[in-house]
């Protein structure tokens, strides 16, 4: 990596880390698990800068976080033990209902699989239609709307409360 | 509550990422990274000329066949002229008159001495040049005895 390489690899680093971390946050699920994710694609990005300096960095590194995500080699790495039994000290519901609303979906997703995660995530969070969705994941379209439909039927499961917007996105 | 409360609350969720600086953690170790890719596919170059050149050369002289490490006394397995088969140019395969060629030359004795020959002897030569195994008779006008 060259002096200009290395230069244009800080400043994108530095004005789009946060909205990175976001995205690695939603996949991942906790702040450790994103920033592993993050840094894992950015030091691939790091090793390719030179390859993919007419290209949008940003796009690279977003498509290797969402590979590292449903890879299942990380997956094999990442496993860790899981407890079987609800845990005694759940959190105490907010009164407000945009929290208790928050709080069920982040259990939520936390109950998704990686790849319903990512479809997840790249439809109502990225905000892309289902054919980019199928490109980046290098899957069809039929198999994002299943994955769709299957996420939130688990939504459903577990917050009840999402039912009415899961039945509307499912269509 | 429809698709945009759900973009809402995701955004809220992602919110509570906390952005972390991976500059110099992504460069040192993409530098790093980079090395070892380059290292691993150096060798594996390597290990696949090294693997490829032998084999290579035995398809291109098929008749020598696998490169075998050549010692002291090693003789040639090829399917080459055997020396106990047939005689080299110059070499006569008629007793142990080396130069002497079949037939023999006018003039020329193929028994002078040699034991066990029997061919027969050209004209005006005596077979009987003292070799104690000859046995053919002599021409005519020829002596058998020696004098």
């Amino acid at each position: 990596m060259n002096g200009e390489d290395q230069r244009k690899f800080r400043e994108f680093v530095a004005a789009r880390t946060p909205a990175l971390m976001r995205t690695a946050y939603l996949l991942a699920g906790n702040q450790h698990d994103a920033e592993d994710l993050l840094q894992t694609a950015l030091t691939r990005t790091a090793t390719r800068i030179s390859f993919i300096r007419h290209t949008d960095p940003e796009a690279y590194v977003r498509r290797v976080m969402y590979h590292e995500q449903i890879s299942w080699w990380r997956r094999l790495i990442r496993r860790r033990e899981s407890p079987t039994h609800p845990l005694p000290d759940t959190p105490a519901a907010d009164p407000s209902t945009g929290t208790d609303l928050r709080v069920a979906v982040g259990e939520a997703l936390r109950q998704l699989t990686p790849r319903q995660r990512a479809v997840l995530v790249l439809r109502y969070f990225e905000d892309l239609p289902e054919r980019e969705v199928a490109g980046l994941l290098n899957c069809s379209v039929g198999t994002v709307r299943s994955q769709t439909a299957r996420a939130m039927a688990r939504f459903r499961a577990v917050a009840p409360e999402l039912g009415a917007t899961a039945r509307q996105a499912s269509r | 509550m429809n698709e945009e409360a759900l973009r809402a609350v995701l955004r809220d969720i992602a919110e509570e990422a906390v952005p972390v600086d991976f500059t110099d953690k992504a460069m040192s170790r993409g530098n790093r990274r980079r090395a070892i890719l380059i290292g691993t596919g150096a060798a594996a170059v390597v290990a696949l000329a090294l693997g490829v050149t032998p084999l290579a050369l035995a398809g291109i002289n098929p008749s020598h066949g696998p490169v075998a490490p050549a010692g002291p006394g090693t003789a040639s397995t090829g399917p080459g002229p055997s020396s106990s088969t047939r005689p080299a140019p110059g070499q006569s395969q008629y007793g142990g008159d080396p130069g002497s060629s079949y037939p023999p030359a006018p003039g020329q004795s193929q028994y002078a001495g040699d034991p066990g020959s029997s061919y027969p002897p050209a004209p005006r030569q005596s077979q009987y040049g003292g070799g104690p195994g000859s046995s053919y008779p002599p021409a005519p006008g020829q002596s058998q005895k020696a004098p």
